[in-house]
């Protein structure tokens, strides 16, 4: 009986480690076939193996993505876009969703509604126009022309997740600072900001994350090689029929190296704020 | 309150996606009023290719390219004479700007083009569907065949880049369909290279339960299987006028020679020419199957010449491979000396700039045969719309020299192929009805009605 019992306890138990590793591979399996190629020669790919082990390492493909697709120069373009974007997001959207989520004044809804409504603009449907307008303002091909409408498509997004935290947290520190006289825009820098800690760190990432891997808006409105920014590198290698496979993929692996760097030190805030914005809309 | 908020939201999305419909037809009303004022633009033009150029002023222009890759291929060879430009012009600085694959090419180049900001030089097909919206905003310039007289272009190669009598385009290369094979992998398993297409389904039959696919086939990317089905419809009956007249509504796909030739590939695909899931597999599959010597033939244009010298694959495949025509009919209506050759791909001038001129006398530089023709040809890039005789070097590959053969023997050359004809909406729908045919979802002769319609709507959104 007893046995049995134990039996039955190691089985449920290896069972769940068994579920969980299939996960894991699965989770794990497209970096490590991503690195794994990277390493290949073009003509190995598309092979009957599912990974196969270099033979020669073709760290040239490394050195093709540094060269040739000017991986340092986007990097540097892509960091300087996302830096502005994220602080630039944080401070806005958090100024923005104390006024909606606190301040009781007549166009509050309107403004929430608006906000609202600007989560679901499509940016494929504002490339022309945004195209027109920054050509008429001299913008066009420009950092400002990936910041600008990179910053109005998270700051929806963002006040969405802010104002989820605001509307959890108790006013009691609020009204006792305003009582000792403090104003209003040092109760947002001064209180507010200290304490939704973790959710700034949540947008930053999303934020992060999402103007890492635009590409539409940065074809549309980039056409100097002095902007572009990281995905570009990863066109660099494209064909008009085949492909340097070989490259593109130490390009992507290059790419994703911060994104996942980043995931790991901030696994809590990511899935923080995938749930932020949900405990009360 | 959540109520009202909900309310107010719905109604700002209305209000929006009104507002937004509005826009647009804003939009496209004013831009054919612009299209519908020549008088200026063309006085602009004109004035700009009439102005003498100041050789010592500073000219600066933009090349718009759909090469990223300037080390290898025709991004090397734009480059190379680029660079060359500027060095024997020093007052002349050329930009390059580069952007791949080709949909988002086009797509960029719509967007230029709507904001009246075409590039100076442009990479440019020639196909009406694409010149026509250029050409109705008057963005493009003209060329003249005396602009080009005795750089040695192939007469025909023109025309896809004609419309209305005026030339706004120059082809760079020429295209064309045939068979690339590995003469080693047939010889082992007793076999020869197919003169007919009954030799294919021999060869199909033979390597049956070996681990060779007796044609690689780029299935995913629906054009190939188009070329495809141009071939067999060629050697089935005997010429290309089929298509030419089908589409231009003299002629029907609704004919027998249609349903023959559906027939044909469908048999082919249940015999296992192609192996199995050819639909899944995309380009670089296919060439990599052929390269990595597990197929024994692989259906592609000639552009392809330089797989026999791609260090990526094994050397043994590589020193065996060779190039043949499509095979010929079994009837021998259909003879390989009709070619499935087209001219898709070339450079316009934009009217509207402001060094416009400049940009002309350059366009028309890189197509002296010394720069463009000679430089594609002598690093094994591509075949260019000139003749290269002059340029051999005698150190050619058996592949080019295979790929020579087959254009200097060819006696009719079909001019373009049929999916190049479609309006811009059609085409896709012509191609997804090859592909569903493949799949065989659809009877030969379900699918000859269904293209034949859709060459009707093709034209008749073309001829308004």
């Amino acid at each position: 009986m007893v046995a049995s019992m134990f039996n039955a306890g190691v089985l449920r138990r290896t069972i769940l480690v068994l579920g969980l590793l299939i996960i894991v591979v699965l989770q794990l399996f497209p970096l490590v076939w991503l690195v794994n190629f990277s390493l290949l020669k073009s003509g190995d790919f598309f092979g009957s193996d599912v990974l196969k082990w270099p033979n020669p390492f073709q760290w040239v493909n490394y050195k093709n993505a540094f060269t040739l697709g000017h991986v340092p120069a986007y990097l540097l373009n892509s960091a300087i876009v996302a830096a502005i974007v994220i602080v630039v997001t944080v401070i806005v959207s958090l100024m923005l969703s104390y006024v909606i989520a606190r301040i009781q004044w007549k166009g509050n809804v309107v403004l929430s509604g608006l906000v609202m409504v600007c989560l679901i603009v499509p940016i494929y449907s504002t490339l022309l126009p945004n195209f027109f307008i920054f050509q008429k303002i001299n913008l066009i091909d420009n950092y400002l022309s990936l910041i600008l409408p990179n910053i109005a498509f998270l700051i929806p997004i963002s006040v969405f997740i802010f104002i989820g935290f605001l509307q959890t947290t108790p006013r009691a520190i609020e009204e006792a600072a305003v009582i000792d006289g403090l104003s209003l825009l040092g109760i947002v820098f001064r209180i507010i900001m200290p304490i939704s800690k973790p959710v700034i760190a949540s947008v930053g990432v999303l934020a992060f994350l999402n103007t890492w891997n635009e590409f539409i808006m940065a074809i549309t409105y980039i056409s100097s090689d002095k902007y572009k920014t990281l995905p570009f590198s990863l066109i660099q290698f494209t064909g008009q029929y085949a492909s340097n496979y070989g490259a593109q993929f130490a390009v992507m692996t290059l790419i994703a190296l911060p994104s996942v760097v980043l995931y790991m030190l901030f696994t809590d805030q990511i899935t923080n704020s995938l749930t932020a914005g949900a405990v009360k809309g | 309150m959540k109520k009202h908020l909900n309310a107010l939201a719905l109604i700002m999305v209305i209000v929006l996606v009104v507002s937004a419909c509005g826009n647009n037809n804003g939009n496209s009303n004013s831009s054919p009023s612009k299209a519908s004022d020549p008088a200026t633009t063309a006085t602009t033009a004109t004035t700009a290719t009439t102005e003498t150029p100041d050789s010592n002023k500073k000219v600066e222009f933009k090349f718009f390219s759909n090469n990223p890759d300037r080390t290898g291929g025709q991004g090397l060879a734009e480059q190379k004479l680029i660079d060359q430009y500027m060095s024997e012009n020093q007052n002349v600085k050329i930009t390059v700007e580069t952007l791949s694959p080709d949909p988002q090419f086009q797509d960029k180049l719509k967007i230029y083009n709507a904001s009246d900001n075409v590039p100076d030089v442009t990479m440019m097909w020639g196909q009406k569907r694409y010149l026509d919206p250029l050409v109705k905003n008057n963005a493009l310039v003209t060329f003249t065949k005396e602009d080009f007289a005795g750089q040695g272009f192939i007469d025909a190669a023109f025309d896809s880049f004609t419309l209305d009598g005026k030339i706004y385009g120059i082809p760079k290369n020429t295209d064309f369909l045939v068979l690339f094979v590995n003469k080693k992998l047939l010889a082992d398993n007793g076999l020869e290279p197919p003169k007919t297409q009954g030799d294919l389904f021999k060869i199909t039959e033979k390597l049956k339960g070996t681990d060779i696919v007796p044609m690689a086939l780029d299935g995913r990317d629906s054009w190939p299987l188009a070329l495809l089905f141009d071939a067999v419809v060629a050697r089935q009956s005997g010429g290309f006028d089929l298509y030419h007249k089908a589409i231009d509504r003299t002629g029907s796909f609704n004919n027998p020679d249609v349903v023959a030739s559906a027939k044909t590939i469908q048999e082919m695909v249940k015999s296992g020419m192609f192996g199995e899931g050819f639909l899944n597999l995309d380009y670089g599959g296919a060439r990599n199957l052929f390269g990595q010597g597990k197929a024994a033939m692989y259906l592609m244009g000639e552009w392809e010449m330089g797989i026999s010298s791609d260090a990526n694959f094994p050397e043994d495949v590589r020193n065996n491979m060779i190039v043949i025509p499509w095979p010929a009919s079994d009837d021998g209506k259909g003879k390989t000396t009709d070619l499935l050759a087209w001219f898709g791909g070339g450079y316009s001038v934009a009217a509207k700039t402001e060094n416009s001129a400049e940009a002309k006398k350059f366009a028309i530089w890189l197509f002296k045969k010394e720069n463009w023709a000679k430089t594609v040809w002598q690093n094994g890039i591509t075949f260019p719309a000139q003749n290269y005789d002059e340029f051999k070097t005698g150190k050619e590959t058996q592949v080019q020299n295979d790929l020579t053969n087959i254009l200097g023997s060819a006696t009719i050359f079909s001019g373009a192929n049929s999916q190049d004809l479609f309006s811009t909406s059609t085409a896709k729908s012509y191609l997804d009805a090859i592909t569903e045919m493949m799949a065989s979802k659809s009877t030969p002769e379900n699918f000859a009605e269904k293209i034949d319609a859709i060459a009707d709507k093709s034209y008749k959104e073309m001829n308004p």
